[in-house]
C-alpha cells in the first residue's frame, strides 16, 4: 500500500495535465479526419520534446536553447536504423555496410536512439554542466549550431541538407499519446526525486543548496541526459510521424517553437509545459489555415506569419507574464489550487523585487 | 611566406570582428547581467540601413548604418530589457532570444528572406602589395578600425566619468546608485556603445561579404557568445582576447585540415572550447563569479 | 527636520522587515539607532535610501516626500548610505571611487575632493591603488571620504564599526563626532550601543522590527534602561 501511495505522490504532478491531454487527444482523434491525424501526430512528438525540455530547463533553471539537437539525433539515428537499404544506397552511400544494410523495428530504433542519444548527451554534459548556469545555458546554442552544422555538412552519411525519404510511419495517434504519458510520468518521476528536489532547490535557493552540500553541477547532468534522452525519443517518433527528416526542421525555429511554448506555459512547472504545447499548437493551427487562406475568405497571412506569430508570443508573454500561463504552479489532484505553493512563489517573487530595487 | 602573412592578417582581421562582437556582448552583460542574444541582429540592422545610402555616398551610408544601429539597440533595450530589469539572468536571456527571433522573422517576411547585395568602393578590394606579398585591403581596414575603438572605448572607461559610471555599475549597480548614479542613465549608455560597435563592426562585415540574408546575424552572435565564454563571463578584456583566439583557431584550422574535413571547422572549434573549459570552467579571464 | 518616517514597514515577501517605524532626526544632530542583530536596524537605512521599497508609511526628507523616488535620486537629493559591508567598489582605484561620489552633482565643482583627503590623507596617498588592496579601516575611511565628496544634507552609516580594530573604532568615533560638529546630520546604526549613544544627541532602540524606546542620551546613561529596552518590554516607564 506504502509502495502504491509512493508512486502515487512522485507521478503526482503528472496526472492532471496527462488526462486532459489525454482527453482532448482522444476527442480530437475521434473527431478529426485524415489531416487532423498529421498534424495531431507532429503535435504529441513536440509534446515528448517540450516535455523533455522542461526536465532539463524547469528543474536545473538554466534555459538550454540546445536540446533541439538531441531531436535531430533522435530523429537521424531512427531514420538511418529503419530505412530501406535501397534507399539507404541512394541517400546515405558512405554508411559502413551494417548499417547500410540494417533495417530494424520502429520501435526498436527508436531504442536505441534514445540510447545513443543520452551517450552524447553525457558526453557533452560533462563539461558543459561544469559552467556556471549562465555559460552552460549560452554554451547549448553552440552546440545546436555545431550538430546542425554537422549533420548537414556529412552528407555521405545523413544525407546533408536533403530531404531523407522513407522513414517508417509512426504509430497511430493513441499509441503516441501514451508515449507522451510516459515521459510526463518520468518528467513528474524525476522532478519529485532526491535528485529533483534537489536541483529544484539549488535553482530557487543556490547559496542555501550549496552551503547544505547539494552536488548542483552532479544532479545537472542526471537532469540533462534524462531530458535529452526524453527529446531523444520525441525526435524519433517525429521522423517517423512525417516520415522524412530533414536538418532543417531542426534548427532555430524548432528551438524557438519549443522554447515558445515553454515560456507560455511556464517553464517551471509540468503543467506549464503541457498547457504550452496545447495553446502554441492550437494557435500555430489557427494561424497557418489564415496562411493557406482558405479559413476566412478575403484573408491571407503573408508567408512566415507563424514564425513572426512564436516570436510575439514569447516575447509578449515574458514581458506581461514572465512566470507563465501557470506561473510555475503545478495542477495536482486533491489541492486544484495549492495556495502554500503559491504564496511561496509570491514571496520569492517580492522578496527578488526589493533585493533588485 | 605570402600565404603564412595572409594567414596571419585574415586571423587578426577575422579575430577583430568576433572581438567587437564578443565586446558589445560583454559590456552588456556586464551592466545588467543580460547576454544579449540579439546582439546578432545589430548586425543584420546594420546590414540593412547600408541598402539606404548604398552607391550614393560611403561617408552618408556609414554615419546613417551607425545611427540606425544605435538607435536600434536603444530600441530594444526600451522595449524589451527595462521593463525586466530586474528579473533573473535566464529570463532576460530568453527574452533576448525572443527578440532575435522576432526581428529576424519580421525581417524575412518583409524581405522574403532574399538575398541583398551592397556595393562598396573598389579601391578597398584591391590588395596592398608589401615587396612580392599582397595582402588584402580590407581586412586591414576591419583590423585597424577594430583596435580603434577597443583603444577608444579603453579610454572612455577610465578616463570619462561617464566611464567610471559605468564600471562602477558593473561591479556593483546597488552601490553605484547609492552613489548618485543614475541607472538608466548607464545602462542606454551601454547599449548605446555596443550599438556603436555593432554598427562598425557590421558595416565592414557586410562590406566583406558583398550580400547578405536576414540570418546574417546568427553566425556573428555564435562567435561572439563563444568568445565571450573562452574570455570569462563578465570580462571585457577576455571578450577581446576571446574573440582573436577563436579568429586564430579557425583560420588556423581552415588551413591546415583536408579539405573533406574543412566543413567540420566549427564542430572541431566547438571541441576545442570544451577542452579549454574542461580545464578552465570561467574561461581565461572569467571574473563572473557565479557560485553555482 | 532633516528626516522624518512615520510609521514605516518593510516586508520581504511574507516577512516582516520593520514595522511602524516612526523616528525623527533633528538638522545638525547625530541620532543613533541601535538594537540586537536582526531588530531591522538595516532594513531601516535601505528603506530611508530607497533600496527596498516600503509597504506603508512615509520617508520625508528635508521637508520633501522622496518614499517613491529611486535611490540615485535621493543621493542627488542630497542622501548618502554608506552600508554595512562598505559598498568599496574593489575593481576601481581609490581615486576613482571617490571621483564616482560626484554623480550625485553635489560635490564642489572647484575642489570636490579637499574635505575627503584632508579628513583622510591615506586615501591621497593610495589614490592611484585598487580600492579592493586597501585594508578593512582603510576602506571604511573610503567609504566616508566618499560620502563626503558627495557633501550629503544627511549621512546615514550603517555598523561603521563592523570589524574594525579598537583603535580605528576610536578614530572613527572621533572623525563621526567632527563631521557633526562641522553641520553634518548623521544616522549611525550600532551595534556597539553605548559608544554610539554618548556620542549622540538622541537615539532610538530597535528590537524584533519596532521602536521600543526613545529619548536624549542621558535617559539611557543609567545601564538599566538600555537593558530592559534590550531584553523587551517599554522602556517609556
Amino acid at each position: 500500500m506504502s509502495i502504491l501511495l509512493n508512486a502515487y505522490l512522485r507521478i503526482r504532478p503528472a496526472i492532471l495535465p496527462g488526462l486532459c491531454l489525454a482527453l482532448m487527444v482522444l476527442v480530437i482523434d475521434l473527431a478529426g479526419g485524415r489531416s487532423t491525424d498529421q498534424t495531431l501526430s507532429r503535435v504529441l512528438c513536440l509534446m515528448i520534446v517540450v516535455v523533455g525540455t522542461y526536465v532539463f530547463v524547469g528543474n536545473s533553471g538554466i534555459v538550454s536553447f540546445g536540446q533541439v539537437a538531441f531531436m535531430a539525433i533522435g530523429a537521424y539515428v531512427t531514420a538511418i536504423l529503419t530505412m530501406r537499404p535501397n534507399v539507404k544506397k541512394n541517400f546515405l552511400p558512405d554508411l559502413p555496410d551494417a548499417l547500410l544494410q540494417m533495417q530494424l523495428d520502429p520501435w526498436l530504433a527508436t531504442v536505441i536512439a534514445l540510447f545513443v542519444v543520452a551517450a552524447v548527451a553525457l558526453f557533452v554534459a560533462l563539461p558543459l554542466m561544469r559552467l556556471s548556469g549562465l555559460a552552460a545555458g549560452i554554451s547549448t546554442l553552440a552546440l545546436l549550431a555545431v550538430v546542425y552544422e554537422t549533420i548537414s555538412n556529412a552528407s555521405g552519411y545523413t544525407g546533408g541538407q536533403q530531404t531523407l525519404l522513407g522513414v517508417p510511419k509512426a504509430p497511430e495517434n493513441p499509441v503516441l499519446l501514451l508515449v507522451a504519458l510516459v515521459a510526463l510520468v518520468a518528467a513528474a518521476w524525476f522532478q519529485t526525486s532526491r535528485y529533483g528536489l534537489m536541483l529544484r532547490a539549488s535553482r530557487d535557493e543556490p547559496n542555501a543548496a550549496a552551503s547544505l552540500g547539494v552536488r548542483t553541477k552532479t544532479y545537472r547532468i542526471y537532469a540533462f541526459v534524462l531530458s535529452a534522452a526524453i527529446v531523444g525519443v520525441g525526435g524519433a517518433f517525429y521522423a517517423q510521424a512525417l516520415r522524412t527528416v530533414s536538418i532543417a526542421s531542426f534548427y532555430i525555429d524548432m528551438t524557438a517553437m519549443t522554447l515558445a511554448m515553454l515560456v507560455v506555459g511556464g517553464m517551471r512547472s509540468l503543467a506549464g509545459a503541457v498547457a504550452g504545447v496545447v495553446v502554441i499548437s492550437l494557435a500555430l493551427d489557427l494561424v497557418r489555415r489564415l496562411e493557406q487562406g482558405n479559413l476566412v475568405s478575403g484573408v491571407t497571412l503573408p508567408a512566415g506569419s507563424t514564425e513572426v506569430l512564436v516570436g510575439m508570443a514569447m516575447l509578449a508573454m515574458l514581458l506581461l507574464y514572465p512566470a507563465g500561463l501557470t506561473r510555475g504552479r503545478e495542477f495536482l489532484p486533491g489541492s486544484l489550487w495549492p495556495k502554500g505553493r503559491a504564496r511561496d512563489i509570491e514571496t520569492h517573487r517580492e522578496a527578488a523585487k526589493n533585493d533588485a530595487v | 611566406m605570402s600565404s603564412l602573412v595572409q594567414g596571419l592578417v585574415d586571423a587578426l582581421s577575422i579575430g577583430s570582428t568576433y572581438a567587437l562582437v564578443a565586446l558589445g556582448v560583454a559590456l552588456i552583460f556586464g551592466i545588467m547581467r543580460l547576454i544579449n542574444f540579439a546582439y546578432g541582429e545589430y548586425f543584420m540592422v546594420a546590414a540593412y540601413a547600408m541598402l539606404a545610402f548604398d552607391q550614393v555616398s560611403l561617408a552618408l551610408s556609414f554615419l546613417f548604418v551607425i545611427a540606425a544601429v544605435v538607435a536600434f539597440s536603444l530600441l530594444t533595450e526600451r522595449v524589451a530589457f527595462r521593463p525586466l530589469r530586474n528579473a533573473d539572468p535566464s529570463t532576460l536571456m530568453i527574452t533576448s532570444f525572443a527578440v532575435s527571433y522576432l526581428v529576424q522573422k519580421v525581417a524575412i517576411v518583409a524581405t522574403l528572406g532574399e538575398a541583398r547585395t551592397v556595393q562598396i568602393p573598389e579601391s578597398w578590394l584591391t590588395p596592398l602589395q608589401f615587396g612580392g606579398i599582397s595582402i588584402g585591403k580590407l581586412e586591414i581596414i576591419i583590423t585597424v578600425a577594430a583596435l580603434a575603438m577597443m583603444g577608444g572605448l579603453n579610454l572612455l572607461l577610465t578616463r570619462t566619468a561617464l566611464g567610471i559610471q559605468m564600471r562602477a555599475a558593473a561591479q556593483d549597480f546597488r552601490m553605484a546608485r547609492l552613489l548618485g548614479v543614475a541607472a538608466d542613465r548607464v545602462i542606454m549608455s551601454a547599449f548605446a556603445i555596443a550599438g556603436f560597435l555593432a554598427a562598425i563592426g557590421g558595416f565592414l562585415y557586410v562590406a566583406k561579404l558583398g550580400s547578405f540574408t536576414p540570418a546574417i546575424g546568427l553566425p556573428i552572435l555564435l562567435a561572439g557568445i563563444v568568445s565571450t565564454v573562452i574570455g570569462g563571463l563578465g570580462s571585457l578584456k577576455g571578450a577581446v582576447i576571446g574573440g582573436y583566439l577563436l579568429g586564430a583557431i579557425q583560420v588556423l584550422l581552415q588551413i591546415i585540415l583536408p579539405s573533406d574535413l574543412v566543413a567540420f571547422r566549427d564542430a572541431l572549434v566547438f571541441i576545442l572550447v570544451i577542452v579549454l573549459l574542461l580545464f578552465k570552467p570561467t574561461g581565461l579571464f572569467g571574473s563572473y563569479v557565479q557560485r553555482v | 527636520m532633516m528626516l522624518e518616517t512615520e510609521r514605516l514597514c518593510v516586508n520581504y515577501g511574507r516577512i516582516v522587515g520593520i514595522s511602524d517605524v516612526s523616528i525623527r532626526v533633528q538638522t545638525g544632530t547625530i541620532v543613533a539607532l541601535v538594537g540586537a542583530n536582526g531588530a531591522g536596524k538595516s532594513t531601516f537605512m535601505s528603506a530611508v535610501a530607497g533600496l527596498l521599497a516600503p509597504k506603508s508609511g512615509a520617508i520625508r526628507f528635508d521637508g520633501e516626500d522622496v518614499g517613491a523616488l529611486s535611490p540615485e535620486r535621493r543621493a542627488r537629493k542630497g542622501m548618502s548610505l554608506v552600508p554595512e559591508d562598505r559598498g568599496i567598489l574593489t575593481d576601481l582605484t581609490v581615486g576613482e571611487n571617490l571621483q564616482l561620489a560626484r554623480s550625485s552633482g553635489r560635490s564642489d565643482p572647484a575642489r570636490p575632493f579637499d574635505e575627503a583627503l584632508a579628513r583622510f590623507p591615506i586615501l591621497k596617498e593610495f589614490w592611484a591603488r585598487p580600492a579592493g588592496a586597501l585594508s578593512g579601516g582603510q576602506q571604511q575611511m573610503l567609504a566616508i571620504g566618499r560620502a563626503l565628496v558627495a557633501r550629503p544634507k544627511l549621512l546615514l552609516l550603517d555598523e561603521p564599526s563592523l570589524g574594525l580594530a579598537p583603535v580605528i573604532v576610536d578614530e572613527l568615533f572621533a572623525a563621526i563626532t567632527d563631521l557633526r560638529d562641522a553641520g553634518s546630520t548623521i544616522v549611525l546604526v550600532e551595534q556597539f550601543a553605548r559608544r554610539a549613544i554618548q556620542i549622540s544627541n538622541y537615539a532610538y532602540v530597535m528590537k524584533n522590527h519596532c521602536v521600543v524606546a526613545e529619548g536624549p542620551p542621558a535617559k539611557f546613561a543609567d545601564e538599566q534602561v538600555l537593558n530592559k529596552a534590550y531584553l523587551g518590554g517599554e522602556a517609556d516607564e
